[in-house]
């Protein structure tokens, strides 16, 4: 039985807005599943949904193979991690920890231990007392963890809760995340528009698109097989390239039908070879070069070694193994096999 | 904390404004002296009277416009007093703001005061020197209270009126009773009150009562005088002590409340609503002046038959000014109505034809006709402006219901100003007089009559009279003005628009006052009673002595709650207080003017010498020349509190230990040293001030707070409409506080009125009898808090405000985090707003401390001093009483209590205020 389940899940805005169309998807217990897509894809919504803040259009989420639609958010037993962490102002750190414990009226000694063992699996029982004012981007990020941890929820809840934090406390806040999975090998749902976060983080990723759920597995299957162009273009950076159907015989003997839209990871070129590409200017990233130029008509990129030197007539030769070109249904987007 | 402070400190000196503004800009400006120059061209007399002002104002005009005639090179300024004690503030005002005045007129009460504040000018010799000057013109009695000790005449009456007694003959004739005659006494009185009164419903309290005695000082010395009493005895000692005055009150007691005769309605403030003895309640109503007529005279009109006869619709408009009209329907209905109460159409049309026809043919010049009729919305008037002359014959007259309607006023005065005395007319007015007779006998009939008497004859007179501020730049100019209003043409208006008895003999025995068409019929007991007359003391502050007294009197006479004697005997006491206080003043030093000068600058020298030693300092270019252009930026604000401010408040500050006039020079105070501090501890008025101020703040402000965030939680979502809400629960703030207090005046109308307010109404709805709000001690400030709670508007909308900045995401992890509504309300609402909260609290309990327009329009402070706020109180110190430093100490005491109440506010804030971003 899986801790969460979404069947045909939808939800619409008054205006027509449909922000989640048709959504299938299950949380297996103890799994982290990270919900990627762009700015306003109704990952969001998704997750207030199942959060108990919204309430669905059609469809049904269950967890443990109950319908929660009836049930307030305090009676469905998640707890959420918000990302301006909306921490309540006016009390202390060690207030709210145990708020969540103090609704549910747990006795006082209780709650002082609860408080403390959460504070310090997170690195925060010496600003206990502190407001949060007083607090920096990270430590607030971790007393709102704390206060959801304390609550031992069914399901943990993450709405982008790291986009607010700087990129070095953003990588730190990741490795310390999977730590408190690991850890708490709690059920876990997060959203994130950041595929560094997704791929690193997520057990699964679901990819979602316009309110459509584009593909859920493992963040290497999701990666290397992407079910339609627009996770082949989603994830990764720089993003795939992607060529008409005429460009095929350039990039090797394998055939494939006609109109279909080819594409390739920028990572996937190795130097030498019979592919030629005229290089109109590089990006030097230290351990790795961008090289953006014209092959065969298209604009692509080439993300090679980084002391690759450029040949005076500026054309580079590279080539592809065979297996990773993709090949897409022009219409669909889907990929084919 | 700090960033509250800083908003709060602007508003500490606004209320620390309110206190010293009233003393220190009358200070400030006294300093002026205004050179008495007559070299101006053209010159320009400024003349501030009231004179009833709606109806007044064509004579005023008219005086005016043959004083210029008269008078080449000058030009009339006619300014507005306000009528009743609200006149007097103002008359006041314009003295203390030196403002040139020539011409001005005040009540007798304040005679010696004005004598001892040294501003009016002394006419004796102006009148010596009249060749024109006839005092027999006027009547003596009323002139010899306009004199001084010396006799010396100050100015000249404009109206004055005896105080009488107004009867409802029909009442009378109903009960069987016959009119008592003009030499009545206390004991007929009372025996056909008795008679008269009655519970007509059987509910158990009277509904028919045989008088609606009147409540105020003025109206029950007639009662102490009559009864061998007095105010002052011969050395100047209150009398109101003495057996002969607790009798008198005694008696008005035990008509009031022990045998019920009386209904409780005549009270001073009550006098301009709708009152029992217009509704037919009463058989006998006073003792009360002239002035009532005004009111009255068209009551006996509502039962006349023939406009029912024709069909009309009489229609009842109540409120302020208690005004019947006739609406008339179509003109020729008009028409033939006046024609059937004239009883002689062919006459009439016949000589208004002729008269018409003249002006026509130019016999009757323009201006004479205007002036024939008084000028203003005159029917003649406008058949010439709208060219329907040749309308006019007899078939249909557009207009003729403005003549109708003037005559069924003043039908006699129409009649011969239309067309002049002569036999047609005496038949034609006989015929209007038979008509009215007998309408009057199926309606309501009143008259005038005689008070009852005492031991003695005695009334009371209440006079306005004309007389010439100090100030005045053209006095020789000024006296004539004065003759002029006090002359035919402005006396003979007054009478005609009734505002009390002609101070000018010949205007008074003209029919333009006797009136005999139009009731009362016996404008001349007026006159007769005058040889009774008496006048109230001519002392020093009278009015304080009165306030005082008035409010001790109600607590026996209004509201029956204390012993004839407890209240004369506390009333002499408090009485000789005041007047042993003036006197003691007069023996007080002076303080130096210079002291005064010193407070005013002091604030501006000391910043300046604090700048000047500042500048010294600056060393770096840049800084100093950023410095320099904030300073140019400041400096109309700097100057601006220096000046109007700190300066003015310390003024305040030393006024609050000395005594001074405002309508006095500033040399004119004396210092009193710590005295003014000291009175507090033994002025019951004060206290009393103090104790209902702060019971109406313990209780308007928590719930107005409460209130007011009720409604902004109500109105916070968005919902169809909610824009439309939020401007109707805002829209009371923004209307001024004596609107509010008018109309609230009829909501909280209760039982006395006669006719139940809305409040009352709607209890009566759930079987709950309303008490009489703003009559009864008990109920008097909870109407105030009731009041309070109808503007909460603005505290809304700041809360509003605050809502809608609380972040959704803290509700919605609450809400995850098992927090219930109220749970959500009580840990991110409240905090959350919570600095808004201190903000409306202090705002709310500075507003509480000053409430005054409110009090002042509906209750006056009454009854007693139960609804006397601090602020109300302070303003009657400075203006009605002119002791401005008094009402100084009052202000820093008032500033003192918010200051510290806010300090305590401030000082817990840091328990239960929570600003966002504040880290510990």
């Amino acid at each position: 039985m899986a801790a969460l389940e979404l069947t045909a899940l939808c939800k619409s805005f008054p205006g027509g807005m449909e922000a989640v169309v048709d959504v299938d998807l299950q949380v297996q217990e103890g799994e982290f599943l990270v919900l990627v897509g762009p700015s306003g894809c109704g990952k969001s919504t998704l997750l207030r949904m199942v959060a108990g803040l919204e309430s669905p259009t059609r469809g049904e989420i269950r967890m443990n193979g109950q319908k929660v639609h009836h049930l307030e958010p305090k009676e469905r037993d998640v707890a959420m991690v918000f990302q301006n962490y909306a921490l309540y102002p006016h009390m202390t750190v060690a207030g709210n920890i145990a708020f969540p414990l103090k609704m549910a009226r747990n006795s006082r000694k209780k709650i002082r231990a609860a408080v403390q063992e959460a504070a310090e699996l997170l690195g925060i029982a010496e600003l206990l007392e502190r407001k949060p004012a007083a607090l920096s981007g990270g430590q607030q990020q971790r007393v709102a963890l704390a206060r959801a941890l304390v609550r031992r929820p069914r399901l943990f809840l993450f709405d982008e809760p790291l986009s607010n934090v700087d990129a070095k406390l953003r990588a730190e806040m990741r490795a310390e995340l999977a730590k408190l999975h690991r850890e708490t090998r709690a059920t876990m749902l997060y959203v994130t528009h950041d595929q560094v976060e997704a791929m690193t983080l997520g057990s699964r990723i679901a990819v979602l698109h316009r309110g459509r759920l584009q593909q859920v597995g493992a963040p290497t299957e999701v990666y290397h097989q992407p079910a339609n162009m627009f996770v082949a273009s989603f994830l990764g950076a720089p993003p795939m390239n992607f060529l008409s159907d005429q460009a095929a015989a350039a990039l090797g003997p394998k055939s494939y039908r006609q109109g279909v839209i080819l594409g390739f990871r920028p990572h996937d070129a190795m130097l030498g070879g019979d592919c030629r590409m005229k290089v109109h200017f590089r990006e030097d990233l230290g351990h790795e070069s961008l090289f953006h130029g014209v092959f065969e008509g298209h604009e692509v990129i080439l993300a090679l070694p980084g002391q690759t030197k450029l040949p005076s007539d500026g054309e580079l030769a590279f080539h592809l193994p065979a297996d990773r070109v993709h090949a897409f249904d022009p219409d669909s987007g889907i990929r084919l096999p | 904390m700090k960033r509250l402070s800083l908003f709060l400190f602007p508003i500490f000196l606004l209320q620390f404004w309110l206190g010293t503004a009233f003393s220190s800009f009358a200070f400030a400006t006294a300093q002026a002296q205004l050179p008495a120059t007559e070299d101006q061209d053209p010159v320009v007399l400024r003349v501030m009277v009231h004179e009833r002002w709606f109806d007044g104002f064509r004579y005023l005009e008219q005086t005016a416009q043959e004083f210029e005639r008269s008078h080449p090179g000058v030009r009339v300024e006619i300014q507005s007093s306000a009528s009743a004690a609200g006149g007097q503030d103002k008359v006041k005002f314009v003295l203390a703001g030196r403002l040139p005045v020539d011409v001005t007129w005040i009540d007798i009460t304040e005679f010696a005061a004005f004598l001892q504040e040294d501003v009016l000018l002394d006419l004796q010799e102006y009148f010596d020197r009249d060749p024109n000057w006839r005092p027999e013109d006027y009547f003596p009695q009323i002139l010899d209270a306009i004199r001084n000790f010396d006799g010396h005449l100050y100015g000249l009456p404009s109206t004055f009126t005896p105080y009488v007694m107004y009867v409802n003959q029909s009442l009378l004739a109903q009960e069987g009773l016959a009119q008592p005659a003009d030499d009545w006494t206390w004991k007929d009185l009372k025996r056909v009150a008795r008679a008269v009164t009655r519970d007509l419903d059987e509910d158990g309290e009277a509904d028919q009562w045989g008088i609606s005695i009147t409540q105020w000082l003025q109206a029950l010395s007639p009662w102490i005088w009559q009864n061998g009493g007095r105010f002052l005895d011969e050395n100047g000692r209150c009398a109101l002590a003495e057996k002969e005055a607790i009798e008198a009150v005694d008696f008005l007691v035990d008509l009031l409340h022990r045998e019920k005769l009386s209904s409780r309605d005549a009270t001073f403030e009550a006098q301009l609503t709708f009152g029992a003895f217009q509704a037919g309640k009463t058989a006998f109503y006073g003792p009360v002046g002239y002035w009532e007529t005004y009111r009255f005279k068209d009551i006996g009109r509502l039962q006349w038959d023939w406009p029912q006869a024709m069909g009309w619709q009489p229609t009842l408009q109540k409120g302020v000014g208690e005004q019947r009209k006739w609406q008339l329907p179509e003109v020729e209905g008009a028409w033939a109505a006046q024609s059937y109460a004239v009883q002689d159409r062919q006459a009439l049309q016949q000589v208004l034809a002729a008269r018409l026809a003249g002006f026509r043919n130019g016999r009757i010049g323009e201006s004479e006709m205007m002036q024939s009729v008084g000028g203003g919305k005159h029917p003649l008037t406008l058949f010439r402006q709208r060219g329907d002359l040749e309308a006019a014959d007899g078939r249909l007259w557009p207009d003729w219901m403005y003549l109708a309607g003037l005559l069924q006023t003043e039908p006699g005065w129409v009649l011969a100003e239309l067309f002049g005395p002569g036999e047609a007319i005496a038949g034609l007015e006989s015929g209007f007089r038979q008509s009215l007779a007998q309408a009057e006998v199926q309606g309501f009939r009143w008259d005038v009559m005689p008070l009852p008497r005492g031991k003695e004859t005695a009334t009371a007179v209440a006079m306005r009279f004309y007389v010439v501020p100090k100030t005045s730049r053209h006095p020789q100019l000024a006296y004539e003005f004065v003759r002029a209003l006090a002359g035919d043409t402005m006396q003979a208006g007054l009478a005609r628009i009734g505002n009390g008895v002609p101070g000018l003999k010949r205007a008074a025995l003209s029919r333009d006052f006797l009136k005999p068409t139009v009731p009362p019929h016996r404008e001349r007991v007026f006159l007769d009673v005058l040889e009774n007359a008496r006048f109230m003391p001519v002392e020093v502050n009278w009015r304080e002595i009165e306030k005082q007294t008035k409010a001790v009197f109600e607590d026996a006479i209004r509201l029956g709650r204390r012993s004839a004697e407890e209240v004369c005997v506390e009333a002499a006491a408090l009485a000789n207080e005041t007047l042993d206080r003036e006197r003691w003043l007069l023996q007080r030093p002076p303080l130096p003017r210079s002291w005064f000068l010193y407070a005013q600058y002091s604030p501006a020298a000391l910043f300046l010498l604090w700048f000047l030693s500042r500048r010294l300092r600056s060393k770096d270019r840049l800084a100093a020349r950023e410095e320099r252009a904030a300073w140019w930026f400041l400096t109309p604000w700097v100057l601006g509190f220096l000046l109007f401010l700190a300066g003015p408040a310390l003024v305040s500050a030393i006024l609050s230990f000395s005594e001074w006039s405002p309508v006095r020079d500033p040399d004119s105070a004396r210092w009193l040293a710590g005295h003014q501090y000291q009175r507090l501890w033994q002025d019951g008025t004060f206290h009393d001030s103090l104790r209902i101020t702060a019971y109406y703040a313990v209780f308007a402000v928590p719930l107005q707070l409460g209130l007011a965030l009720l409604l902004a939680l109500l109105l916070k979502p968005r919902f169809p409409g909610v824009g439309a809400f939020r401007t109707l629960f805002y829209l009371p703030t923004i209307i001024s506080p004596v609107i509010l207090g008018a109309v609230w005046r009829w909501l909280f109308a209760g039982k006395q009125g006669l006719e139940q307010g809305l409040f009352n109404q709607l209890l009566a709805l759930f079987g709950i009898a309303g008490p009489d709000w703003l009559e009864d001690p008990v109920w008097v400030v909870p109407a105030f808090v009731l009041l309070s709670l109808w503007s909460v508007g603005a505290q809304m909308l700041v809360f509003l405000a605050g809502l809608q900045g609380v972040d959704p995401r803290l509700y919605e992890a609450a809400r995850l985090d098992g927090a219930g509504a109220w749970a959500r309300f009580r840990n991110v609402t409240l905090p959350a707003i919570s600095p808004l909260l201190l903000f409306n609290l202090i705002m709310g309990l500075i507003q509480a401390f000053q409430v005054f327009a409110q009090a002042y329009v509906m209750t006056g402070g009454g009854p007693g001093n139960e609804s006397r706020f601090l602020v109300l109180y302070l303003y009657e110190q400075g203006f009605r009483f002119l002791r401005m430093g008094y009402a100084s100490t009052l202000a820093w005491v008032l500033f003192a209590v918010v200051l510290l109440l806010s300090l305590l506010i401030l000082r817990s804030s840091s328990k239960w205020v929570h600003y966002a971003g504040a880290g510990r």
